[in-house]
């Protein structure tokens, strides 16, 4: 979706996080947990509904280990 | 007498295998405790695993957003706690030197009051609060027992009974209002800004995330494993930061300057946590055969006993000093508390309304209650009682309080 707007930039602080999964249950299309137990960002936020699950997922987890920032409006990623 | 088998257990005192283990996803919650020697523990929050886990969690973790934290603190346990002092600087005729003889059952009621909020358990006045101080210290004792080199028995009954009578007393008559509220407001006659956001309302609202064994009542269970995370881990955590952060101020008088120093406080109640965690031991459960990064060998369905506050003293992670306490303690780990919170999945729900949100931005942070409840003694004035020093109760291997008297020279 080259071009559409990224609604929020969203990191995970590899020392901060315990692999709960809880996020990745929330929002699989942006986190995913890896095979050392970490959780990483593997997608884009690009719609409403999934800022809300991602919004949900830095709330939810235990050591606020996730941090989303809302990108200025219009902002966009270069194509790949 | 202790669980057949529990001191056969493998015991896991390296902090990288215990962080692991709380981590992986192979290893399963197990409890410490018997379901016959401790009231409802089935079904609740913390015998969960997998979506109905993830389901529950998810559900209650709405009652540990920040606003809610900030009302259980700024309207609820401070006003509460004050009154408490107040209450004690009144018995004591207005004399310079206040004494209490029992300084966490002063922590505990003002505890009781945010934490009946927090469950949704209605309390109609100061005898109703008395009662709940009185069950939540005897249903204590339950999680406890395990640790006890006594007869365990006649704990065991007592608790029984207490559970028994909060359940009559508290929790039904509080549930059964809810069911109302919630009727109305699924009949269209309640606005939803007018429900309480309690535990027992949220999963009143919220049957899906109620999995657990038949016929039982899975919300009672989740306010009996509530009550005793909220109010008596906390009720135990404060004095023991009492306890080492005095002995630090003996040697180290300067830091008294500190005493109204949120970061210094969280750090000293951080410190105490790590040393003495009030959850001693976790117990997991391998799902399948397992090899940790140490090599250390795990089979399939083997218990492991992780001790937290061995794992706590790992020098590697914590300095050559670990086992010392140190509210100065810089560490490049994330939690200055170990383990002492648990881990993975299960790590502690309640961890902000303890020690406070730590998020980046200023307005984002809360105290905790923990660290509210130290202020608030230190800004009354409180010494330990050189008169009454503190005294720990024999019978068992816990770290507990026989006797904990404190001063307030500031009431």
């Amino acid at each position: 979706m080259s071009g559409t707007p990224e609604l929020a930039t969203v990191e995970v602080d590899r020392e901060r996080c315990q692999g709960t999964g809880y996020c990745e249950q929330l929002a699989a299309e942006v986190f995913e947990v890896a095979d050392d137990n970490v959780a990483g960002v593997v997608g884009e936020v690009r719609t409403e509904e999934e800022l809300k699950r991602v919004r949900e997922a830095e709330d939810i987890c235990p050591t606020r280990a996730i941090r989303v920032r809302l990108r200025a409006p219009g902002t966009t990623r270069p194509p790949a | 007498m202790t669980r057949p088998g529990l001191l056969d257990i493998a015991v896991i005192t390296s902090f990288a295998e215990a962080d692991e283990i709380l981590k992986s996803r192979n290893f399963m919650q197990d409890q410490l405790l018997e379901p016959s020697k401790a009231p409802a523990l089935q079904g609740n929050l913390n015998s969960l695993h997998g979506v109905p886990h993830f389901q529950r969690r998810r559900v209650e973790s709405a009652l540990f957003r920040r606003s809610s934290l900030l009302h259980f603190e700024d309207d609820i346990l401070i006003p509460e706690l004050r009154a408490a002092l107040r209450r004690l600087a009144g018995r004591a005729g207005g004399a310079g030197r206040v004494r209490t003889p029992d300084l966490p059952l002063l922590v505990r009621s003002a505890l009781v009051r945010a934490s009946a909020a927090l469950l949704g358990l209605d309390l109609a006045d100061d005898a109703a609060v008395d009662r709940l101080v009185g069950y939540s210290t005897t249903i204590a004792e339950g999680r406890d027992v395990i640790w006890a080199t006594r007869d365990q028995t006649a704990v065991v009954n007592r608790v029984h009974a207490a559970w028994k009578q909060l359940l009559e007393d508290l929790y039904l008559p509080s549930r059964r209002r809810r069911e109302r509220l919630v009727e109305e407001y699924a009949a269209g006659r309640l606005d939803e800004t007018e429900l309480p956001v309690d535990l027992i309302t949220v999963l009143l609202r919220h049957p899906e995330a109620l999995s657990g064994p038949d016929g039982a009542d899975l919300i009672a269970h989740e306010v009996g494993l509530f009550l005793t995370a909220s109010v008596n881990t906390t009720t135990v955590a404060t004095p023991r930061t009492i306890e080492f952060l005095w002995r630090w101020l003996e040697e180290h008088p300067e830091d008294r300057a500190r005493l109204d120093d949120e970061a210094f406080l969280r750090r000293a109640a951080q410190e105490a946590l790590r040393l003495h965690p009030t959850v001693p031991y976790l117990l997991r459960q391998a799902t399948t055969d397992v090899v940790l990064s140490t090599g250390r060998a795990v089979a399939r369905d083997e218990l492991v006993r992780i001790d937290i506050s061995a794992a706590n003293r790992a020098s590697s992670v914590f300095g050559a000093d670990a086992a010392e306490y140190n509210p100065h303690r810089r560490t490049d780990v994330s939690r200055p508390y170990g383990l002492s919170f648990g881990g993975g999945i299960h790590m502690c729900i309640g961890l902000e309304l303890t020690t406070g949100v730590q998020s980046v931005t200023a307005e984002e942070r809360t105290a905790g209650m923990v660290i509210r409840i130290l202020r608030e003694l230190f800004a009354a004035g409180m010494e330990l009682d050189p008169e009454n020093p503190v005294r720990l109760e024999p019978g068992t291997t816990q770290r507990k309080y026989a006797a904990f008297p404190a001063l307030f020279t500031g009431l």
